[in-house]
């Protein structure tokens, strides 16, 4: 790695599924060991210089779910791998339920300075509905535990939920806002093919909400959290001040390369994408044999690079640049018509998406190109 | 020599298993062994194997010998089952002596059954009935029996009792068919006429056209003329049709056969035409030939109009195999270069579209079928138009007029106040009932053919639940009431979406289009609003709504390269579709206007 890279961990284990995730994930925590064996092996294969990732980012599955001994002995693999002190961000993923005293002082000894604590709700009975393992009081408690070992919290929320009305929304975002979060990611729930809750979609037992109830609460997501000072960067992200963006994120939607470890794990150089095994024991051989765990490999063309520039800018509210556009010849007629719609607004050499364009930016790339 | 010649066809309501038992006669006769052997042998293309349907016929020679030792020449001539072919099945009856006219032992005597008998007395022929499978547990004979007696006018016991599924009684069948159908009754000294009754092209020798000689003799090398339009060939091979073609010295009066001789298209041969021997011509041509017309009209476009040229080279090839296909030159504001065709019928069109996108790869849109108008100007000229781009100027009509047909439906009298109300919706007049045989009423109406194109036939089989048999003859034109509805997209006039229609109908078809656009286009970004509009009075309109969202919730690793291909994939799923103003409308919403319904 020349430049600085982001580093992405994917730690594949939970300690129970949720419905709707189709994120990769065991519930096999004996594998936990091996899983850190083979990292190892797979941190020296990929960083044999000991860099200094630009930010770090631990995700999954649940990471905070492995017993406090194995999370410290993941975080030392990395610091032992990688000079994490320039890191500009340090991120773990944790839910709410694992939030405790010694696992924060563990993380707090690593240098990790963010937490992404999933909330998803404040609603203890949609928290049912999404097979959550905390409840509100939980949740609330977790995030002031993480506030008092001062971490930079971030939250996550699920809206569009079978049996949400736009009051428990409302509520969801006050109680959330309550905790004076430095970031916020309000997702919108996705019904994944082959998960358990699409099935009960499929099935009647649960009623999916309807595309204008959804969109409403998208749009007064964004209408109210801007009131209370947070800045609406991307679509399903906001922070409270331009420095409170996920420095980590923020490199995907710009075509950053990111180093992605452990199973299931993406990586982007610049030029080309690449899968690691989805799959823990594939991920496990692949590296005892001392091969690279990867499951697929391919490196983009210019055409691509630029399709995917687009729909990733048109995601941000920084938008894409003319220059980028001018590349593809359906835009000069398309983007007036954008404009018209109040979906674009022209800046500087560029073209940004207000709140309702968010709301429409996979249709306006497939258009454009 | 014509005296171990039979000439039979074998007819059937749909599904009484009439290819089953063609299948059965050519395994009889020994013609393919059990290795080669598929079912429906007769039936060459795959929309008539899964159809179920034969489209164009195939005939075939049987060997035979009876008891006695002597040879028999048994021509099984198979017939198209469909009112679009009736007049390629009054020419193929025609080159027989007598036919098997096959009853279902479970079902009974039907529909078809009693129109197939009907056609076979006009052409004066034997009748055997039989009484097919017999092995079926739900089989009951006697009562099929009975209807032939009472039903068909026939004697149950000429009856023959079969299961072509099993082979039980298709040894009786051979004999009965030496035994009652009469051999042909010929004269070899007269002057050469054979019937044409089917071609079909074959890429190494050109068009192989099937005839019986009527009267003299057609011999290798000689010079044959057509005598519809005088045109002269060489014959460079004939004989018998064998599932492969078996070439012989000579066709005499009463044998069928094929003939190759250098003629380059399939529509330089037209069917029922009489061939006759260029030097010593008959005098006059064998009886009952027409010129099958095209009645319906309908425009060809490419989806992707970089794909013109290779549907003009599809078209070309797919003439040489369908003479009835006649097509020349169109183009569209919204679809762009394409074709305007004639087919026979409504059947034929869906024929014609199915097999130029399976056996020709095209990736076609077809307009709305049209027939052709008359309109009197106020300048006095007449002008025909069966496009409705060519509408003339309505403040310029003088008088309209559209095509009629007489149509003949025979019904059992149960249905007779369904098909009354159906031909009533359908603008029917002047009807008048015959009872052909007790329970049996003939019922005659003028219907305009535009009511009749579309689905009529399918309508009146499901009104009468396969009762009802149809045929028609056209009746000349009469004054109507004619508009053109024009359909909009967001405000623009879709050329390719335009129709005429009587002015009564207009409302029903423009509240139907709009509501099978309004299914069949899918939600797109903006609204789009669809009218059905006569001059500037929209009379129906619909609307489909925009996305009111239209984005993933999550982008992060590797929901980049799902994403990027999944705009890729729609990308490419765009060439299916056809933009029209800004509106992309997918093949099959100009499929889906094609159907009518009355609901």
């Amino acid at each position: 790695m020349s430049d600085p890279a982001g580093l992405y961990v994917h730690v594949p284990f939970c300690l129970r599924k949720c419905p709707y995730c189709d994120f990769y994930s065991t519930c096999n925590l004996h594998k936990v060991d091996d899983f850190l064996d083979a990292l190892k092996q797979e941190l020296s294969m990929r960083l044999p210089s000991r860099p200094c990732p630009a930010t770090v980012y631990i995700g999954g599955g649940t990471p905070s779910c492995l017993p406090p001994a194995q999370l410290s002995k993941l975080l030392s693999l990395l610091s032992n791998a990688a000079d994490l002190s320039a890191a500009a961000e340090f991120t773990v993923e944790m839910n709410p339920a694992d939030v405790d005293s010694t696992r924060l002082a563990i993380l707090r000894e690593a240098g990790v300075g963010r937490i992404s604590l999933g909330v998803q709700s404040f609603d203890d009975r949609l928290l049912k509905t999404l097979g959550r393992r905390h409840d509100s009081a939980v949740a609330g408690r977790a995030a002031e535990d993480i506030r008092r070992h001062d971490f930079s919290l971030g939250i996550d929320l699920i809206y569009g939920v079978p049996g949400q009305s736009m009051a428990t929304w409302q509520s969801c975002l006050h109680q959330a806002m309550s905790l004076n979060p430095e970031h916020l990611s309000c997702y919108e729930l996705t019904y994944a093919a082959h998960t358990p809750l699409t099935a009960q979609v499929q099935s009647g037992a649960l009623t999916a909400l309807a595309e204008d109830p959804i969109a409403e609460m998208f749009l007064h997501s964004s209408d109210w959290l801007r009131a209370q000072g947070y800045d609406h960067y991307e679509v399903s992200n906001f922070a409270c001040g331009r420095p409170q963006r996920s420095q980590h994120n923020q490199r995907y939607w710009s075509r950053l390369p990111v180093i992605g470890l452990g199973p299931a794990a993406h990586s982007f150089d610049g030029r080309q994408r690449w899968a690691n095994h989805a799959d823990v024991a594939a991920y496990v051989a692949s590296l005892k044999q001392n091969q690279a765990p990867e499951a697929s490999r391919e490196q983009l063309t210019t055409g691509q690079a630029r399709t995917e520039a687009l729909a990733l800018g048109l995601r941000t509210r920084a938008g894409v640049s003319q220059d980028l556009l001018n590349h593809f010849p359906k835009a000069a007629c398309l983007l007036p018509r954008f404009q018209s719609e109040g979906w674009l607004r022209r800046q500087d050499q560029g073209w940004q998406p207000t709140t309702e364009g968010l709301l429409r930016a996979d249709g306006m790339a497939r258009e454009i190109i | 020599m014509t005296k171990t010649i039979r000439n039979f066809s074998i007819v059937a309501h749909i599904d009484h298993g009439k290819s089953t038992l063609a299948d059965r006669l050519i395994q009889k006769a020994g013609l393919v062994n059990e290795r080669d052997f598929r079912d429906q042998m007769l039936d060459d293309l795959d929309i008539e194997r899964e159809r179920g349907i034969t489209v164009k016929s195939n005939t075939v020679t049987l060997p035979y010998q009876d008891a006695d030792g002597t040879e028999y020449h048994l021509n099984l001539i198979d017939t198209p089952g469909h009112v679009d072919f009736t007049y390629e099945v009054s020419r193929a009856l025609a080159a027989c002596e007598g036919i098997l006219l096959l009853v279902d032992a479970a079902q009974g005597v039907q529909a078809q059954t009693l129109a197939h008998l009907y056609s076979a007395m006009e052409h004066d022929l034997e009748i055997i009935p039989v009484i097919n499978k017999i092995d079926l547990p739900s089989a009951d004979i006697e009562s099929a029996r009975e209807q032939i007696e009472s039903d068909l006018g026939l004697s149950a016991d000429d009856a023959v009792l079969c299961s072509a599924k099993t082979g039980e009684g298709v040894d009786a069948i051979f004999a009965a068919v030496v035994e009652r159908i009469p051999a042909p009754k010929v004269d070899e000294k007269r002057p050469l006429r054979a019937l044409v009754f089917d071609a079909r092209y074959d890429s190494f020798r050109g068009t192989i056209v099937s005839v019986r000689v009527m009267e003299g003799i057609l011999r290798a090398k000689e010079s044959i003329q057509l005598m519809s339009n005088q045109a002269v060939y060489n014959i460079e091979e004939l004989g018998h049709h064998c599932l492969v073609r078996q070439p012989a010295k000579h066709l005499a009066a009463g044998d069928v056969g094929y003939l190759i001789g250098n003629i380059k298209r399939i529509s330089d041969v037209s069917i029922g035409d009489t061939i006759t021997l260029a030097e010593n011509p008959a005098t006059e041509p064998l009886a009952g030939f027409k010129l099958v017309k095209p009645v319906v009209f309908s425009s060809l476009y490419p989806i992707s109009s970089d794909d013109y040229p290779s549907l003009v080279e599809a078209l070309e090839k797919y003439v040489l195999n369908d003479a009835s296909l006649i097509y020349e030159k169109d183009s569209s504001a919204a679809l762009g270069q394409g074709f305007r065709c004639g087919y026979l019928g409504l059947l034929h069109l869906e024929i014609v579209q199915e097999r130029l996108e399976r056996e020709f790869d095209q990736a076609i849109i077809m307009t709305m079928p049209s027939v052709q108008y008359h309109f009197r100007l106020k300048s006095g000229e007449t002008v025909v138009v069966d496009n409705p781009q060519y509408y003339p100027d309505p403040m310029q009509i003088e008088a309209s007029e559209e095509p009629y047909i007489r149509a003949n439906i025979m019904i059992p009298e149960r249905y007779m106040g369904v098909v009354m109300e159906l031909c009533r919706q359908r603008r029917g007049e002047n009807s008048d009932f015959h009872y052909p045989a007790p329970g049996r009423i003939e019922v005659k109406f003028d219907l305009p053919l535009a009511e009749v194109i579309f689905d009529f036939y399918d309508k009146l089989k499901s009104v009468t639940q396969g009762y009802g048999s149809f045929d028609y003859d056209m009746a000349g034109y009469r004054e109507s009431d004619l508009v053109k509805l024009d359909i909009l997209v967001n405000g623009e006039p879709v050329d390719a979406l335009a129709t005429m229609v009587h002015k009564e109908r207009a409302r029903t078809r423009g509240v139907q289009i709009c509501d099978r656009l309004k299914k069949e286009i899918p939600r797109q970004m903006f609204k789009i609003a669809i009218q059905a509009a006569i001059g500037r009075t929209v009379i129906s309109r619909s609307t489909i709504n925009a996305f009111r969202k239209d984005v993933t919730a999550k982008c992060y690793g590797g929901d980049i390269s799902r994403k990027r291909k999944l705009l890729e994939k729609q990308k490419k799923g765009k060439k299916r579709m056809k933009m029209v103003g800004q509106v992309e409308i997918p093949q099959s919403a100009f499929v889906s206007i094609l159907k009518t319904d009355d609901n």
